[in-house]
């Protein structure tokens, strides 16, 4: 059992467990949409910069079909754009939204900065782990602000 | 230029996917955004595991090294499509109405298919013929519309 094999069955226990402990039952479906638009996302993203050569991934789970990681653009990465925008302090003061949207891209970001050292399942160019916090930055809050501008939508049509 | 009948058939398709998809945009903004997002999901896994088992092929394509899949289809193309049959499927109509139409989508992506397997390079059937196409076409049709099914329900109980 390799670390890059025991860190995808990881993955993807912890892609279950988060998802089931952490998604209320009234909120499904804002999850659940903002894990399909994450998807979405890092489908179009991870192929661009695999296919310029900015990031390679030596072990994968589809190894001759892609060049990109499977778990993690399928289903981390979606799981933290839904996280991220479920629980987004919506309703509290400036400096914690700040915190909130500086901290969790920066969190993890320094996973992957680890994943990127010690295993051989993600090998992103030196020059571009900045660029890569700052994509992680602006695309949290942009599915955040497509979901909630999306249900804001719902709720007036349905009402 | 050498324009060969592959990037013609690429951009036609890039160009049409992203119209057509602007078009439903306009109209059923529902069932195109929810539609379109969720389809990647099965169509992602769907294009990896037939390239990795090799029984499909796709010698020219648009990126060389990210995905050894079709980009185009998986990505716009099949969704935006399925965003379509959701959107104009004939909830109001008979099991007969509603058999025709599966059949008539579904063909509409299995021929063409074909005819671009046949005479070109942007598909190639290795242990894969077009009933398989077919089938795993209208699942992936049947399982949208049950997703959408769900996910609109708690907004619009008359679907």
């Amino acid at each position: 059992m390799t670390i890059e094999r025991m860190i995808l069955i990881l993955s993807w226990a912890l892609i279950v467990l988060l998802l089931w402990l952490f998604v209320p039952p009234n909120k499904r479906r804002e999850a659940a949409f903002m894990f399909l638009a994450g998807q979405a996302l890092c489908w179009l993203a991870s192929h661009i910069i695999v296919e310029l050569e900015w990031l390679n991934s030596p072990i994968r789970e589809f190894p001759k079909a892609t060049g990109t990681n499977f778990t993690f653009n399928y289903a981390l990465f979606p799981v933290y754009y839904a996280l991220y925008g479920l629980y987004y302090p919506r309703r509290k003061h400036l400096w914690l939204k700040m915190a909130y949207i500086a901290m969790l891209p920066a969190l993890i970001t320094c996973i992957f900065y680890w994943i990127d050292k010690h295993t051989l399942l993600f090998r992103l160019v030196q020059s571009a782990w900045y660029a890569g916090y700052g994509l992680l930055f602006l695309s949290s809050y942009a599915i955040k602000f497509y979901n909630d501008w999306f249900f804001n939508r719902l709720g007036k049509q349905a009402a | 230029m050498n324009i060969s009948i592959e990037g013609l058939i690429l951009t036609v398709g890039y160009l049409s996917s992203i119209m057509a998809f602007v078009v439903l945009l306009r109209k059923k903004p529902l069932e195109a955004q929810v539609v379109f997002l969720f389809h990647q999901m099965p169509t992602w896994v769907m294009g990896l595991v037939v390239v990795e088992a090799g029984w499909l092929a796709y010698p020219v394509r648009e990126f060389q090294r990210a995905t050894h899949a079709s980009f185009l289809f998986e990505y716009l193309s099949f969704p935006v499509i399925a965003g379509y049959f959701v959107a104009y499927y004939p909830n109001n109509r008979g099991i007969v109405a509603k058999l025709m139409y599966f059949t008539a989508i579904t063909l509409a992506i299995a021929v063409p298919e074909w005819f671009i397997e046949r005479y070109t390079q942007l598909i190639k059937y290795v242990t894969w013929s077009w009933p398989w196409t077919f089938i795993s076409v209208w699942i992936f049709f049947y399982v949208s519309l049950l997703f959408y099914r769900w996910f609109i329900r708690i907004y619009n109980p008359a679907t």
